[in-house]
């Protein structure tokens, strides 16, 4: 390229093309007279939760005290039991002296909690983060399989590997649920995530395998050469070399075991995709939820990039 | 200390074998520095490297200081021990200091603590010349520098034989001088080594014998001043005639 080409023209280009795709949706949108209902969306990640404060017996409160916005309420029982509530100072409902029965609203306190889009991407990373665990675990054993001198090792990784790859994850999750969650007693957390391990375990495996047989065959020679063993020779030297040169391929197994983990809402483990859809089902707010649900998997596999990115330039020192 | 014996090793290919090395029978004493020469394809590399087991080959015995790779019941990794080689391509661990590429070894194979591992690494880095490099990665070495640490890598193990696969070929010809050096000190010094080389000057002038190998055999042996002035068989004659 040449050094002294301007490169605004294209910047302009670009933006130019995504204004007009935006416009052309946007109008598109227009024409089937779309409610957007956006300001429905934020209480489905945060939410100010209101619960009532109930007296679990028959009492009299023998003591109101106001701390701030807080009120905190002491309750005695006919029996000398006693109870403290703290609930808010505006939503007090009653006042010292008087007595009340078992059941009754003393006051009402609020809290945050978490809306349903964020617990539903909490399910979503841990599953897929143990999920990951047991796929690099899996691969790595496979991919050492594969390249093994043992002939039954190499085909059982062989068949697998095949095996995982020649199906469609979808199935594979309903086959681990209904069939093998039938007959073993398992949970669908547990099936799902096994699912999941063993669909990408299968990808990890040829990924570490690839990176194995990249790392020059002098260096194996060389570490036994040395009198060192092929399992210390593996540990020290071949697998610290592949996997800095697997890193980029890996990272992209992860993100999109990321992504394919949408895919365990079909045995109704609730994941961010679950979560979209029982939003969905409320609020009827079809195109706003989608459109969150796609952002937050986007912000999760990008900030995975950012680290990978910033691991293999850590780890580039010795090249 | 080594004595082979009617060593064979074949390669199969689709429908084919070679013969790489074919029946050759030696011997090198504690302290001798043997040359090994030849053609390309003359399978003397093949031969060095079925002496540390990076071959295995496929009938005869090599004896190296009394235990026979040919027993099943040899534990390769312990002659291998006794055994240095550097490599044409200097095979140095890319991902590890030169410091840590000479005590890795010692620290898992001979079990020595990481002082006593540095120290020797120390001096054996004083010994070919490039103490200051130890804290770098070999990728910034130059070649002959690798090539160097790559002998020191092997000597910190302590071995008693050398093998040396073409150390200079990969080399830079203003770097073959520094490696040809260090190797004339360790032969000097009495370690018993086998060089496969194309360094005419290096046999002629350290060698206590020299191979001729073509066609997996062994064609002429002899000192080199039998080998570089009265070459007796016509297959070396021609040879040297090529090479000087």
């Amino acid at each position: 390229m040449n050094a002294t080409e301007k490169t605004w023209p294209w910047k302009v280009l670009l933006a130019v093309i995504l204004i007009l795709m935006a416009a052309g949706t946007w109008g598109a949108v227009k024409q089937i007279d779309y409610q957007w209902r956006w300001y429905r969306v934020p209480q489905y990640f945060f939410y100010l939760a209101e619960d009532a404060q109930k007296i679990p017996f028959d009492g009299t409160v023998t003591k109101v005290e106001k701390a701030g916005k807080t009120v905190t309420v002491t309750l005695t029982s006919e029996s000398s039991e006693v109870v403290t509530v703290q609930v808010e100072a505006e939503e007090l409902k009653v006042s010292e002296g008087e007595e009340l029965f078992e059941g009754d609203t003393v006051g009402f306190s609020s809290e945050w909690r978490l809306g349903p889009l964020m617990k539903g991407l909490w399910t979503t990373l841990w599953l897929s983060a143990i999920a990951s665990v047991f796929a690099l675990i899996l691969g790595l054993i496979a991919g050492l399989a594969k390249v093994s001198k043992n002939y039954t090792l190499r085909g059982l990784a062989m068949i697998y590997v095949e095996c995982i790859r020649g199906t469609p994850l979808l199935v594979q999750i309903f086959i681990a649920y209904f069939f093998l969650g039938t007959v073993f007693d398992l949970s669908r957390n547990v099936c799902g995530i096994g699912a999941l391990a063993l669909f990408a375990g299968a990808y990890v495996a040829e990924i570490v395998r690839a990176g194995i047989q990249a790392i020059p065959p002098g260096q194996t020679e060389a570490a036994r050469s040395l009198g060192m063993t092929m399992p210390q020779t593996m540990m020290d030297i071949i697998l610290p070399q592949a996997f800095k040169k697997i890193l980029p391929p890996l990272s992209g197994q992860f993100i999109s075991l990321i992504k394919d983990s949408s895919l365990v809402s079909v045995i109704a483990i609730t994941d961010l995709t679950k979560s979209g859809r029982e939003i969905i089902t409320s609020t009827f707010a079809t195109f706003e939820v989608w459109l969150v649900v796609a952002a937050m998997y986007l912000l999760v596999t990008s900030l995975l990039s950012q680290v990978v990115f910033y691991m293999e330039r850590r780890l580039a020192v010795s090249d | 200390m080594i004595k082979a014996e009617n060593v064979v090793k074949l390669f199969h290919g689709y429908g084919t074998t070679v013969r790489a090395v074919d029946g050759v029978s030696t011997e090198v004493e504690r302290g001798e520095v043997v040359v090994v020469i030849g053609p390309s394809g003359s399978g003397k590399s093949t031969f060095l490297r079925c002496i540390n087991g990076l071959e295995v080959f496929s009938e005869g015995h090599i004896i190296i200081d009394g235990v026979d790779l040919a027993d099943k019941k040899t534990n390769i990794n312990k002659v291998r021990m006794e055994v240095g080689m550097v490599f044409q391509q200097f095979n140095l661990f890319p991902h590890k200091t030169v410091l840590e590429n000479l005590t890795l070894a010692q620290r898992r194979v001979r079990k020595r603590s990481k002082k006593v591992a540095e120290e020797k690494a120390r001096a054996l880095l004083e010994k070919v010349g490039i103490p200051e490099k130890a804290g770098e990665y070999p990728s910034r070495l130059s070649g002959g520098q690798q090539q160097r640490v790559a002998i020191a890598r092997a000597l910190a193990m302590e071995p008693k034989v050398m093998l040396f696969d073409e150390p200079t070929s990969a080399l830079d010809p203003e770097m073959v001088g520094e490696v040809l050096d260090v190797m004339k000190q360790l032969a000097g010094e009495g370690m018993t080594m086998v060089v496969v080389t194309h360094e005419m000057g290096f046999a002629r002038e350290v060698a206590d014998r020299v191979l001729f190998m073509d066609e997996g055999k062994i064609v002429e042996v002899g000192t080199p001043e039998h080998f570089f002035t009265e070459p007796r068989e016509e297959r070396t004659k021609l040879f040297l005639k090529q090479v000087l």
